[in-house]
């Protein structure tokens, strides 16, 4: 039995099904990722763990106890809410205090438990401030701490960084780690960044239209979407099309559309795959590799295309290739000094790095 | 090259006219209850408080009169604020079909005449017998004044965070702490304001409370209007200055405590 169990989770709203017979179980400690596009279902399922929306049908159960009929206010479940929600009339300290002084816990005590958050938090001499006076880290933390304080069975995270700026997202992913490791305390988090989710999670799930895609750990996710629309949104940009020639070695030979450019990949394949069926490949534009003419002894894989745009984008330059293939084909260098719009690059798709899919 | 921060000349004219238009009536009024003729002199000859005197000897009974129209006027904004609180609770929380009208059937009262109101008040109490003035003009007031109260109320509303409510909820306040501690608390500035201007219209409405008077129960205003009836003497005027600083006292007050902005958001 595992500590938080969803089973064949529904809601629909009016005619349309927000969530689709969802199912996750997760263990006591566990730190799960609810990964996709607004209208996938995710902030729904968290809305039906916090108790704010009822299930059309599903069970959701909490350490044994059954939750379907239970208000969210006798829950024990915690949310982080993605603008914060703190209480804008009361100082950081009344706002984590409120929900012990709500249980009418004694004052001494209430005193040392805030004292402590506000500690882990890092949030020392600013405990007479009105949220409005606070920076949206120091915002963040005081939500964060206020939610914990309650000590919860569960604690749900609503985008919690998606009102950050860059630098202090990645500060505070490293702290939410820490925190809830330390605090072993059972959390799922709602995100549509797919970088959040795997720097975060122990278990990420991909969901679309209400629908569970993929389930799994980070790496796998991250490195192994199972499908085409997956590998979209992980950051796979670049879709050769073609038609599977030979297997060989565990190697896969497809003629590409229109050009009929033999590519070989291996990174890994569909086992019902069969001579003659249609395939698209999919390869990050980080893994693309940009060929300086004259050297390599590589045979495999060398195409030659024209550059149609660089892209400054700071720590990388995208290069966009016309004519290797049908479709476009993105590059990402982190210092490119080839050809400029209009002049000729030729590219290596290492072949292990090129996932294929059904087309 | 112009300043284009500072007012033209146009607009300068334009508000000074303004509030000359505004200011010179009230003027000439404290000065009337000065006087110490009947008839307004200017500029005034010397200086009298027998209209004051006035107030408190006249068989009008303007004391009587005024403590009836404050005991309306409390009664009716108190009844008003709990259902207003109530019903714009209703419209602005939850989304339901037929949503907006019932917004807008709140706020009626705002659109129908008074004296067709207070008309048909007016008949019903008549067949009803027994109904004392008092409870027949708070029912008018109480209709009359909610509009008042919605509007300003539900204007704060809109623009709440509900997710506040529910970050309560999950830190286990139950709705009715969660109601007095965070809802009420952030949205009362609001109700503030709607209960000043519904007491004040309360206050000063003198169709309805004319229509449904007892013999013994009149409230100010219409005690003010059946005097003017047969003397034109400036006891009235002597009455008026000391609404006049009445009501700049509270807007002092307001403005002290919850600024007087919240009349400008709604």
């Amino acid at each position: 039995m595992s500590y938080l169990e969803i089973d064949n989770l529904t809601k629909q709203f009016g005619a349309t099904t927000a969530v689709d017979h969802f199912n996750l179980h997760v263990e006591q400690g566990e730190m799960v990722a609810l990964l996709g596009g607004s209208g996938c279902g995710k902030t729904t399922i968290l809305r039906m763990i916090a108790g704010f929306l009822e299930p059309t049908e599903g069970s959701i159960r909490i350490n044994g106890r059954t939750m379907n009929e239970i208000p969210p206010y006798k829950r024990n479940v915690a949310i982080f809410f993605q603008n914060y929600a703190l209480f804008p009339h009361l100082t950081v300290y009344n706002n984590i205090a409120y929900g012990l002084k709500q249980k009418k816990m004694p004052k001494a005590e209430i005193q040392k438990k805030v004292a402590d958050f506000v500690h882990l938090v890092r949030l020392e001499g600013l405990e007479k401030r009105y949220p409005r006076e606070l920076s949206g880290g120091q915002q963040q933390r005081v939500a964060l701490a206020r939610a914990l304080v309650m000590e919860p069975s569960v604690l749900l995270l609503d985008e919690p960084l998606s009102n950050l700026d860059a630098k202090l997202r990645i500060e505070m992913q490293v702290e939410i780690r820490q925190l809830q490791k330390k605090l072993n305390v059972t959390t799922i988090i709602v995100t549509h960044d797919q970088e959040e989710a795997v720097s975060l999670a122990d278990k990420i799930l991909v969901m679309s239209e209400g629908h569970l895609l993929q389930e799994g750990d980070p790496r796998e996710v991250f490195n192994y979407p199972a499908s085409p629309f997956l590998a979209d949104f992980m950051g796979f940009t670049n879709f050769i099309y073609g038609t599977l020639q030979e297997v060989k070695d565990g190697k896969y030979y497809i003629s590409a559309r229109k050009t009929g450019e033999m590519l070989v990949a291996g990174g890994n394949a569909p086992a019902d795959l069969k001579t003659g069926d249609s395939v698209v490949a999919a390869i990050r534009p980080g893994n693309v590799a940009g060929v300086s003419g004259r050297q390599d002894d590589r045979k495999e894989n060398i195409y030659t295309g024209r550059v149609s745009a660089v892209t400054y984008k700071g720590n990388i330059s995208q290069v966009d290739i016309l004519e290797a293939f049908d479709t476009p084909l993105h590059m990402h260098c982190a210092d490119y000094t080839g050809p400029m719009d209009g002049g000729e690059v030729t590219v290596y798709l290492p072949p292990e790095k090129l996932l294929i899919y059904k087309a | 090259m112009r300043d284009l921060r500072k007012p033209g000349w146009v607009s300068i004219v334009l508000s000074a006219f303004t509030f000359l238009f505004l200011l010179f009536p009230l003027v000439i009024i404290i000065f009337a209850s000065f006087s110490p003729t009947q008839i307004l002199k200017f500029p005034p000859q010397s200086f009298s408080l027998q209209w004051y005197e006035n107030i408190f000897t006249s068989s009008s009974k303007f004391i009587q009169g005024l403590i009836y129209s404050l005991e309306i006027g409390a009664v009716a904004t108190v009844v008003d604020i709990a259902l207003g609180v109530m019903a714009c609770l209703a419209v602005s929380r939850y989304t339901f079909k037929g949503r907006q009208a019932l917004t807008v059937f709140f706020t009626s009262p705002m659109f129908v005449p008074s004296i067709t109101f207070g008309f048909v008040l007016l008949r019903i109490f008549t067949r009803m017998h027994g109904v004392s003035a008092f409870i027949q003009i708070l029912t008018g007031h109480v209709v009359i004044i909610l509009p008042y109260i919605i509007r300003n109320t539900l204007a704060i509303m809109s623009g709440f965070d509900w997710n506040l409510e529910d970050a309560s909820a999950s830190l286990g306040a139950d709705p009715v702490y969660t109601f007095f501690h965070v809802t009420l608390p952030l949205v009362s500035p609001g109700i503030t304001a709607g209960a000043l201007l519904a007491f004040l219209y309360s206050f000063d409405e003198a169709v309805v409370a004319r229509l449904l008077h007892g013999i013994n129960f009149n409230t100010l205003p219409v005690i003010i209007m059946n005097y003017m009836t047969f003397d034109f003497d400036p006891t009235v005027a002597a009455i008026s200055s000391i609404l006049i600083v009445a009501s700049l006292l509270l807007m002092i007050v307001v403005e002290r405590v919850i600024g007087l902005d919240v009349f400008l958001k709604s």
